[in-house]
């Protein structure tokens, strides 16, 4: 719980300092609740997944993809 | 097997990587928090007339080069053609270098191209946005080069606010702030806080440690002469921009973060989209970890270790979130509750 809530803290913390560049960013800030819970399960499994995947395999020649646009 | 998960909870291991677990988040949350807060009350809360001093151009400006590395980006090419052409700057040039798209990109551009206001240099092989970049180089009129990707739509003030930072003869390169643009989608909100809040602290942060640990590729500035330096993008890393950062730095050039470079790009919407461009960020993070981490051995380096300690210990962090949590859902449902520090602390006394 506690690392809930510091995750909160700093993540308000970054809303706050990007204000001045961004103010629309204070209206999205309810959504850091989400954060610590769903993101880092998904982003932590990623790299826990492919990251050794850059440690250990061999790198191939050329690294190509394409970004699906809406 | 309860038994034998049972016996794992009360392995010195465990209870090593649970602490890591608990503590890290904070430890490292509480040491961006107050860097970063330096950073603020350092480099942005200035009085207007340090401000006018910190942005002032040179005279007479540079030439800058703005780079738009496409593939198949027929959808948003023409938004981010009208952001870089309405730069608010005396003297610069929009090129676009496209990877042998195959959908419509080359004709949404090819009206700009008649018109004299971009140029286009096209390849017809598709070998990636690092060869991509390389080939434009060396076909640009500025020494000062300004690259964003196809779906970023540029501040108008970007290159005013960018460009001052290479007066310095150290800065390589200067990362701009990018602004997430499409926000219907839980996923997007939560990657606007995430690039708010994780990416605009670290930066910060990382700043006043000394090195940072990677320009976005997404908008990135920088000198020519240093990326020959290093020589050119590396087409066989899953992500350039990491790469580069690091073999800059690890020549001792110098990379600001520019949190007024500001651009509007757009995130994955979906799940699966999200996926693959973490899971090629993932890897690349691995590529550079392996190609780079000698830094650690070297004193010369030692600005660089804070970012590559960082990487290792949140990349450790994550093995241990994803460990714990299967041991406990696999606990949990057999029937027994993860054992609790404060009772097995008392049982093991």
């Amino acid at each position: 719980m506690m690392i809930a809530t510091v995750c909160i803290i700093q993540l308000t913390t970054g809303v706050i300092l990007d204000r001045h560049y961004d103010r629309s960013t204070l209206r999205y800030a309810a959504y850091t609740v989400l954060y610590p819970l769903i993101y880092w399960a998904i982003t932590s499994t990623i790299a826990f997944l492919y990251t050794p995947v850059g440690l250990l395999r061999r790198r191939p020649q050329v690294t190509l993809w394409k970004t699906e646009r809406t | 097997m309860i038994d034998f998960l049972v016996s794992i909870q009360h392995t010195t291991v465990y209870w090593v990587m649970l602490v890591f677990f608990g503590f890290y988040p904070v430890f490292s949350a509480i040491v961006w928090m107050v860097t970063s807060a330096i950073y603020f009350s350092r480099k942005e809360r200035l009085s207007e007339e340090d401000e006018a001093d910190l942005y002032k151009l040179p005279d007479p400006p540079p030439m800058v080069s703005v780079l738009i590395p496409t593939y198949c980006e027929e959808k948003v090419i023409e938004a981010t053609l009208e952001g870089a052409l309405g730069i608010d700057y005396p003297n610069f040039e929009v090129v676009v270098v496209d990877d042998g798209s195959v959908d419509e990109t080359v004709a949404r551009i090819t009206p700009y191209v008649e018109s004299g206001r971009v140029r286009l240099i096209r390849k017809t092989v598709n070998e990636g946005k690092a060869m991509a970049l390389n080939d434009a180089l060396l076909c640009l009129n500025g020494e000062i080069v300004l690259t964003i990707d196809a779906d970023a739509v540029v501040d108008t003030q970007i290159l005013r606010y960018v460009v001052p930072h290479f007066s310095s003869a150290r800065v390589a390169a200067v990362t701009g702030n990018p602004r997430v643009s499409n926000r219907k989608t839980l996923l997007s909100k939560i990657q606007l806080i995430e690039f708010t809040s994780i990416v605009g602290i670290l930066r910060r942060a990382q700043r006043v440690w000394g090195r940072i640990q990677t320009v976005s590729g997404v908008v990135f500035a920088f000198r020519k002469k240093a990326v020959f330096d290093v020589g050119l993008f590396d087409p066989s890393m899953a992500t350039e921009d990491i790469d580069m950062s690091w073999r800059l730095q690890k020549r001792f050039w110098d990379i600001r973060y520019e949190p007024k470079g500001l651009v509007w790009m757009q995130v994955p919407e979906t799940l699966r989209a999200f996926f693959k461009q973490r899971k090629r960020w993932a890897v690349g993070l691995g590529q550079v970890l392996r190609k780079h981490l000698g830094i650690l051995l070297h004193r010369k380096n030692l600005r660089q270790w804070p970012v590559a300690y960082e990487s290792i210990l949140s990349l450790v962090w994550a093995f241990c979130f994803v460990i714990l949590t299967t041991l406990w859902i696999v606990s949990y449902s057999i029937g027994i509750p993860p054992v609790a520090p404060t009772r097995s602390r008392t049982s093991g006394a």
